[in-house]
């Protein structure tokens, strides 16, 4: 009888997957993952002699496997809970904030940015004020603590400032204006409302006033201080389809007062459209990257103007992703910031688009872009 | 095509299994052959006529010689099919690395060719060689039906990773053989526990083992060099073990039984002994074809050595075209002397001293194994000795015994080591036996009544447990156990269904699913 149920089990198990995923219509995007899915090939003749038939067949399956997502949490938590691994894929939680690993420093890429920023200095920052900042990655501020691996961040700011021309380059500390909590619990990125103390170290460096500056880390503060506030929930960051597992989603806030409202927008990415020309697009909440209602995500070359401002300073930014959130607050206190995302636009050609004169200059990069600095592109 | 994949397990499988089932007898082994040809195509598109060309010079072989026996035509015959066999083997695997030991031995620029190793054809050419030759000594008579033969030949549950499947051993089942529930049910076990040692063991022993090479190259400690080996070596038993496993529990499901590949070699207690548990079916296939026709130990102690060297030279270049895998197998050949003539002194005396020693030779055997040439297994076993380092270039520094990367993965991996550990000795087989039997009230009906403990062990394990605890079961119970059939009844398809699923969750979250003995 034991023969037959075990028979009978599996039998039902393998034609009840198969039927359901015969079934179950094939996904554009997977929001938890935020990327778009791989969609059944063309079965054809070419495709079955090409010999990778079996392999995109499978990666086809595999994305459109019914109940992914349930099966990816299943594995992570098989992985967290029942082999007790301390990581999943890289990923790892500590209370409810979700980490990536960030380890080891990858000491030739950040010799490689320097490399890439005095080359940017020497051909367009002779008459500015330059600054670097290293954002750093918020497992700095727990992973050593709860036993993960990880880098000392000022190893990291020592290594770059090392490498850079000094005569060029002053080194702003944001190790110390931040906490975990200033970030998003299930996205690397940080929170606005985590920015006022990075806001008042710029400002300190650069000497100009931030309405922003010095603001505290909740929304009631920053209600306290004039803004409008904006929330947008779940925010499923990017940890969040990594991790796979059962997480309490974020708020997304952002933040605006008549100064933010007044800012005009010029965003130069080709596909970028009207809606594109704003702080907030908030057309973005909802889509896979929610993020990206901070000036609708990446762009190579964007300009944000401030007719209310009381000065006519300007302010260059080479930035990533991070930019774009603490941009706003930027604009406030200058009459232009221009960011520019040389991940998109090779630093060789963007003299033709950005006229460098006595400007401040702000190179603000997250750890992840020190890590990978392939990605600054040169043409 | 991967049996660890989701287009093997939920599409290929059940439409093969129904395709199968619903045909009457006689058309069973053409359903078999069409659906091993489309599971080869599907990862081989190109080299498919090899093994079509290999089935059936075979085929032809084998009629000649069975129709000539003992003649030197028949001889002839033979010579030509193994040329063959050996010639295709040699061309796609090892031409490259005999261009290469010639333009390193001579200076000359010879292009390598560059070629694909055609999937499973280590394998296969063994396994038709193995037909010829016993139809030659006329053990078995040569099969009359090309596509019963071709049947045999690409069998997919063996097809590309083995075991090394003999036509001698499957000729009757492939002339008649019966599908029963509790070959059916055997199989479900076999091939579920089988998946679960490649999915949820070797994948993430590999990335330990991965983990830990990176960390050599950064941070090295002589724990992340044992880490590193041991990750090995298990994720090798893991992977090959469970792809037997997963084959011989496919060939039940049809009802053909094919032979066991591994039995807890890990538990040795001498080199000689972890090659009668490991990778059985080409052991035996080099003692049959090779060891034995050079005289084996029947012609004195010098010739005997030379024998073995062979034997382990060739086993070792079997496994790949390179010379650590020559290395590996001359080192093997030398240890296994060593037992024979020296270390007999102190063997079999101590089980504790026997199995470490065994251990460290298995794990260093593994270091020579898994290096990507020969250059890098000094430094990999002066590692683990403590001595050099890859950052300083000093070769007589000291490095520390751990550091941070090398304490965090060994936290991190801890549960899954100590969980391979258990499922590499025969406990598991031994609960799930005394749990069968308990349920059975003790009986002995040969594979029925053993059926639990061969889900996670051969035959052989099965006799083991058989010897020493069912008479001990019988005597004291000899009745059936209520509870022990309701806990397997109930529990048994939960936690094989509960596998399944899980190793399915691991396939769709994993990105890192190879099988090491595909390249093979």
């Amino acid at each position: 009888m034991r023969e037959k149920i075990v028979t009978a089990v599996f039998c039902t198990t393998l034609a009840a997957v198969f039927l359901i995923n015969i079934a179950t219509p094939d996904q554009a995007l997977s929001y938890s993952e935020r990327r778009a899915l791989i969609q059944r090939p063309s079965f054809d003749r070419e495709f079955l002699f090409s010999g990778e038939a079996q392999e995109k067949t499978e990666a086809w399956m595999l994305d459109q496997f019914a109940f992914r997502d349930a099966f990816r949490g299943l594995s992570a938590a098989a992985d967290l809970k029942l082999f007790r691994k301390k990581d999943s894929s890289g990923i790892y939680v500590i209370g409810d904030q979700v980490y990536k690993m960030d380890y080891p420093m990858n000491e030739q890429s950040v010799i490689g940015l320097a490399r890439k920023m005095n080359e940017i200095a020497e051909m367009y920052l002779k008459d500015c004020t330059t600054a670097f900042a290293v954002i750093p990655d918020k497992s700095a501020y727990a992973a050593k603590d709860a036993g993960y691996l990880n880098y000392d961040h000022y190893e990291l700011t020592g290594l770059l400032g090392s490498e850079l021309i000094p005569e060029f380059f002053s080194h702003i500390d944001l190790f110390p204006a931040l906490t975990a909590d200033d970030y998003f619990r299930t996205d690397l990125h940080w929170k606005q409302e985590g920015l006022g103390q990075v806001l008042e170290r710029i400002g300190a460096f650069f000497e100009v006033d931030f309405p922003a500056a010095s603001v505290g880390n909740s929304v009631e503060a920053w209600k306290q201080a004039g803004y409008q506030v904006h929330s947008y929930a779940p925010f499923y960051g990017a940890y969040y389809g990594q991790a796979a597992l059962n997480l309490r989603p974020d708020t997304l806030n952002y933040f605006s007062d008549p100064v933010i409202d007044s800012l005009t927008v010029e965003n130069m990415d080709t596909q970028a459209g009207p809606e594109d020309q704003v702080i907030y697009n908030e057309t973005k909440l909802g889509s896979i990257d929610s993020y990206e209602v901070f000036l609708s995500g990446n762009s190579p070359l964007i300009t944000i103007e401030n007719p209310r401002s009381a000065t006519d300073r300007e302010l260059i930014v080479f930035r990533d992703s991070f930019g774009s959130s603490i941009a706003p607050f930027l604009a406030e206190g200058y009459a232009k910031v221009t960011l520019i995302d040389l991940r998109f636009v090779g630093y060789e050609r963007i003299g033709n688009f950005v006229e460098f004169s006595d400007q401040d200059v702000l190179f603000l990069y997250s750890t992840g872009v020190a890590g990978s600095s392939d990605m600054i592109r040169k043409y | 095509m991967l049996f660890s994949s989701v287009s093997f397990i939920y599409c290929f499988l059940p439409v093969f299994l129904a395709a199968y089932f619903v045909v009457p007898a006689r058309l069973k082994n053409g359903v078999l052959l069409l659906f091993s040809l489309i599971f080869y195509f599907a990862g081989e598109p190109v080299y498919i006529w090899i093994l079509l060309l290999s089935s059936v010079s075979d085929y032809l072989h084998g009629r000649f010689i069975g129709s000539r026996p003992g003649t030197p035509a028949a001889r002839a015959a033979l010579v030509s099919s193994i040329a063959v066999n050996i010639g295709l083997l040699s061309f796609f695997k090892y031409s490259d690395f005999f261009i290469n030991t010639v333009n390193s031995l001579t200076g000359s620029g010879l292009e390598p060719l560059g070629l694909a190793l055609p999937l499973g054809i280590s394998f296969y050419t063994f396994q038709t060689m193995s037909y010829t030759i016993d139809v030659y000594r006329g053990e078995v008579p040569a099969q009359k039906s090309l596509s019963d033969f071709a049947a045999y030949v690409t069998m997919f549950p063996q097809l590309v990773a083995g075991p090394i499947v003999r036509y001698r051993t499957v000729a009757e089942e492939l002339e008649y053989r019966k599908a029963s529930f509790g070959g059916f049910a055997l199989g479900v076990r076999r091939f579920t526990v089988g998946l679960s040692k490649k999915v949820l063991l070797a994948n993430a022993l590999g990335q330990l083992a991965e983990a830990a090479a990176e960390g050599t190259a950064g941070e090295p400690s002589v724990l992340l060099y044992w880490l590193g080996a041991l990750g090995f070596m298990m994720q090798i038993y893991f992977d090959f073990s469970g792809y037997s496993d997963m084959a011989i529990g496919l060939g039940a499901m049809m009802g053909f039984t094919f032979p066991e590949n591994f039995r807890y070699p890990f538990t040795a207690r001498s080199v000689t002994e972890f090659w009668k548990r490991w990778h059985m079916t080409l052991g035996g296939w080099f003692r049959d074809y090779v060891y034995i026709p050079m005289g084996g130990n029947r012609k004195g102690r010098l010739r005997w050595i030379f024998n073995v060297f062979v034997v382990w030279f060739l086993t070792g270049f079997w496994h790949g075209a390179g010379w650590n895998f020559i290395l590996w197998g001359l080192y093997f050949a030398v240890l296994l002397c060593l037992e024979k003539f020296v270390f007999r002194i102190f063997l079999g005396k101590w089980a504790v001293t026997d199995r470490i020693y065994t251990l460290l030779v298995l794990v260093v055997s593994f270091v020579i194994f898994d290096s990507v040439d020969v250059a890098q297994i000094p430094v990999r076993i002066k590692g683990m000795l403590g001595i050099g380092s890859t950052l300083t270039g000093n070769p007589a520094a000291v490095l520390p015994l751990w550091n941070d990367y090398g304490v965090y993965y060994l936290k991190s991996y801890a549960v899954l080591l100590a969980v391979s550990v258990f499922a590499s000795t025969p406990a598991l087989a031994l609960i799930c036996g005394k749990l069968d039997r308990l349920a059975r009230g003790g009986s002995e009906d040969g594979t029925e009544g053993t059926a639990a403990g061969r889900i996670v062990g051969g035959p052989e394990d099965t006799m083991e447990l058989k010897g020493k605890e069912d008479t001990k079961l019988q005597t004291k119970t000899g009745r059936k156990s209520r509870a022990a059939q309701v806990l397997l009844a109930v529990g048994e398809p939960v936690v094989l269904t509960a596998l399944l699923l899980l190793c399915t969750a691991y396939i769709v979250d994993s990105s890192f699913n190879p099988f090491l003995y595909f390249r093979f």
